[in-house]
């Protein structure tokens, strides 16, 4: 049995990553994430792990790939600003199909916007952040508990399927504390990514064949492992433009991978009094608690309202999404910022069905009596 | 207990992050509520108005301060800055020495010297934040032990007997 | 390069390489792949780390374990990699694109550290993969697609610029010595600490034939006058030793602490912290 404690979403990231076995963390300063680099660089090197201060995000996620592909579990922590600088190193760790957890805390932006004002406005960023185009796994838990044991989800998505993992969650959730519930070590359920068997002459690092994930030998034991952010195939060596089919393999497999592992593995939604809803509220992170208030709220004054919160955000549920919403009237969408979420589910439902969006996108959290406003609005509705 | 919101307000090194602690332990911990604790940063850690929140609720909460049931108000200014959202029901708590302006028409005001007494009872005006904790104590009715033990658990040996001091005396002031 | 490291050394399935005729890299490369076998090290402990460019193609060529990263950003890779594992020995193969501009605050920063890492920088003072544009080495004055009237600014001296931010072994060789570069990139490899080597290097196709310097040959023939040795630049006046190259080591000193060094000196304070 662990012990019920009191702390922060960021501290709660933080632990969670060391409790999975996480023993490699760079990072640089930057609010509202500076605390998960603050709580590793005391907790990780009693663990006989490495906190890095880096001169900057792109050194920060370039290390971090680095050590993880000398066989270290690694992880950066940013927010929007250093998010945005390690896109182009991200791209790499996503071709190389390198396992490491991203944790994006988001402030309000564009720009430097402000520091320490909420927002979720890098919804669409971790899908399309980097150039040219990839599969993704990003978490969107909505409570510290959950930041927790979402951490640890990520570290073993990521090291399953080889693929770097992002962990969103905004200023709110950052810095406000809870009571959760700690586990002890064994308590905990820890992948780890696969290691190659067989002749070392004969390993290959990828395998565009089918959707298997191809164990990842780690640097120094003698594999020759190559590793390349060019076009390349099985082998790791980069491919010439004579070979047009590469690139079309290699994303093939690197969306196949998620594709054939999504239903049973990866997607992960709350579902809450959906079963009769007329009005499907679908919202994210922290405005997911407003927005259970608000459906709350108008279940007693006897509107059929009900919540639909993606935790694996990416890959989107459109699939169990759409089948989830054919009877509504309507579907609300609750989000800070100027309509992402929204957008993303508009191509789920159908023209008889009313789409209604509420977003705020001034630093301040949505309450819940706007929320429900907006179902209340929505209820007027006539199929 | 449905939902029950306190905020405790101050300046900068008046320790009230500390109190939003004690208490958050106390509720979530010891009186296995779900609680959320917020704490506003920033320049009031160098001597402005700040404050830490807590919200008390038998399940899951939203992390907002919508109307608080309790204000600790142990500055004038953070006093000013802080009682926007409150109601006639919501009680006050302030140091009367500190905030001078307060609305004293409303119904529910304790107004306490509790840096005074903290000076008195430990010779330390920054044991003023466990001297409020322990009138809070009696104002909410928490056993005492229980907030005696919360304080034994969380704060370090060398400055628990002071501090011990500091909130028998809050808790027998006579309000 | 004789057969035998080439065979050794080289994925030679991946030839030809990608180079021009007359590229100063292969001197480079095979000066490394020599000071390597000299040393009889470990191969499966040698992660080579580069960029992108000319220079960092070199890894593509390689039968070891390699990491070919983005542009500028080869020494935070490799600082992961060595931090993560410190038995591996890292060496970064770039060019003075990649590390002096776009990942000149990598490079600072892990001469401050003075982490083990061997960086390499093929230095040919203009960008070949992109066509031949001024670089932060292309000297004033220059021939560039980017620099049409002549290059307009100040060049960096790379060595000085590592000297300065800490790193505690500096050298330059030029490909017009292929042996004495050998020798410098073997004490480099041999060092324990942040070491570089500035090679000086030409580009035949871009540089050499937008500056009319003739063929390859005739290019390697002008390094003769123009390079001189650190111990025989010592005896010249700064009139002298102007618009020449001093190559030979600069910086070989212990009396800074090894990055990883510090870092387990870390680890056992934190432990001791935990415990008492």
């Amino acid at each position: 049995m662990g012990s019920y404690q009191i702390m922060t979403g960021n501290e709660a990231c933080a632990k969670a990553a060391i409790a999975c076995g996480m023993r490699f963390f760079a990072g640089y300063p930057i609010t509202p994430a500076t605390e998960i680099s603050e709580i590793c660089s005391e907790l990780l090197p009693q663990a006989g792990g490495v906190f890095m201060q880096m001169e900057d995000e792109l050194s920060s996620i370039g290390a971090v790939i680095g050590a993880s592909c000398a066989g270290k579990k690694a992880m950066t922590a940013t927010s929007g600003p250093g998010f945005s600088l390690m896109q182009e190193n991200l791209g790499w760790a996503y071709i190389n199909e390198i396992p490491c957890v991203i944790v994006d805390v988001m402030r309000k932006g564009p720009s430097g916007g402000s520091a320490t004002l909420p927002a979720q406005a890098d919804i669409m960023q971790t899908k399309w952040g980097t150039h040219g185009d990839h599969p993704n796994l990003v978490i969107m838990p909505n409570s510290v508990e959950e930041i927790y044991t979402e951490t640890i989800r990520a570290f073993n998505l990521s090291e399953k399927y080889r693929q770097p993992v992002i962990l969103l969650y905004d200023a709110i959730l950052a810095h406000m504390s809870e009571k959760i519930y700690v586990p002890k070590e064994e308590e905990i359920t820890v992948l780890d990514r696969p290691r190659p068997e067989g002749p070392k002459e004969d390993y290959l690092p990828f395998r565009y064949s089918d959707s298997k994930v191809r164990p990842l030998a780690p640097f120094g034991q003698g594999y020759h492992l190559h590793l390349s952010g060019l076009t390349h195939d099985e082998t790791g060596f980069p491919i010439s433009n004579q070979d047009l089919t590469g690139l079309q393999i290699t994303l093939g497999h690197l969306m196949a991978k998620i594709d054939d592992e999504y239903d049973e593995h990866i997607k992960k939604y709350e579902s809450y009094m959906l079963e009769d809803a007329d009005i499907i509220v679908v919202s994210v992170g922290i405005t997911s608690r407003s927005a259970k208030t608000a459906v709350r709220r108008a279940r007693e004054m006897g509107i059929k309202a009900g919540l639909f919160r993606p935790i694996t955000m990416w890959p989107f549920p459109h699939h169990d999404f759409s089948k989830i919403n054919l009877v509504c009237k309507a579907v609300v969408t609750a989000e800070m910022n100027i309509g992402q979420l929204n957008q993303v589910v508009t191509e789920d439902i159908d023209r008889n069905q009313k789409l209604v969006m509420k977003n705020l996108y001034d630093g301040n959290p949505i309450r819940d009596v706007d929320i429900l406003n907006s179902i209340i609005e929505a209820n007027k509705y006539e199929r | 207990m449905d939902n029950f919101q306190l905020r405790f307000a101050g300046t900068g090194g008046q320790g009230m992050m500390l109190i939003g602690d004690l208490m958050a332990y106390y509720y979530g911990i010891i009186d296995n509520k779900q609680i959320v604790l917020l704490k506003s940063y920033g320049p009031e850690a160098r001597g402005g108005a700040c404050r830490s929140e807590l919200i008390v609720d038998e399940e899951e909460c939203y992390p907002a301060i919508t109307c608080p049931d309790l204000l600790l108000a142990m500055s004038e200014q953070s006093y000013h800055l802080y009682t926007e959202d409150i109601d006639e029901d919501t009680i006050i708590l302030i140091d009367s020495e500190l905030v001078r302006d307060a609305d004293e028409s409303h119904p529910h005001i304790y107004k306490v010297p509790m840096t005074e007494i903290a000076k008195e009872t430990t010779g330390k005006a920054i044991c003023a934040n466990i001297v409020a904790l322990g009138v809070m104590t009696k104002l909410l009715k928490i056993d005492p032990e229980d907030m005696l033990g919360v304080l034994k658990t969380k704060l370090p040996a060398r400055i628990l007997d002071i501090n011990l001091k500091a909130f028998q005396a809050g808790y027998e002031v006579k309000l | 390069m004789n057969d035998e490291i080439y065979t050794k050394y080289l994925a030679l399935d991946k030839m030809p390489t990608m180079w021009c005729p007359g590229c100063g890299n292969g001197i480079v490369l095979q000066s490394i792949l020599r000071a390597v076998d000299e040393l009889n090290a470990d191969r499966d402990k040698i992660v080579f780390v580069s960029g992108i460019g000319c220079s960092s193609r070199a890894v593509n060529y390689l039968d070891f374990d390699c990491m070919h990263t983005n542009h500028g950003r080869a020494i935070a890779f490799a600082t992961g990699l060595k931090m993560a594992d410190p038995d591996l020995h890292v060496i970064v193969l770039t060019g003075d694109g990649d590390c002096a501009s776009i990942g000149g605050n990598h490079l600072i920063h892990a001469c401050r550290r003075n982490i083990d890492l061997t960086v390499i920088c093929m230095n040919n003072s203009n960008y070949g993969m992109t066509g031949g544009q001024y670089s932060p080495t292309t000297p004033i004055g220059s021939m560039t697609k980017t620099s049409v009237y002549g290059s307009y600014e100040p060049p960096f001296d790379l060595c000085k610029l590592t000297e300065s931010a800490g790193a505690t072994y500096v050298a330059r060789a030029a490909t017009f010595y292929p042996l004495q570069m050998k020798e410098l990139i073997k004490k480099a490899l041999q060092h324990h600490g942040l070491s570089f080597v500035d090679c000086a290097s030409d580009c035949p196709s871009l540089f050499g034939r937008l500056n009319r310097l003739g063929d390859a040959g005739q290019m390697m023939l002008r390094w003769k006058d123009r390079l001189v040795s650190v111990q025989k630049a010592k005896t010249l006046s700064a009139e002298e030793l102007k618009d020449k190259v001093v190559w030979g080591e600069f910086v070989n000193t212990d009396d800074r602490k090894e990055y990883c060094d510090i870092y387990a000196e870390n680890i056992a304070k934190a432990k001791e912290a935990a415990n008492g």
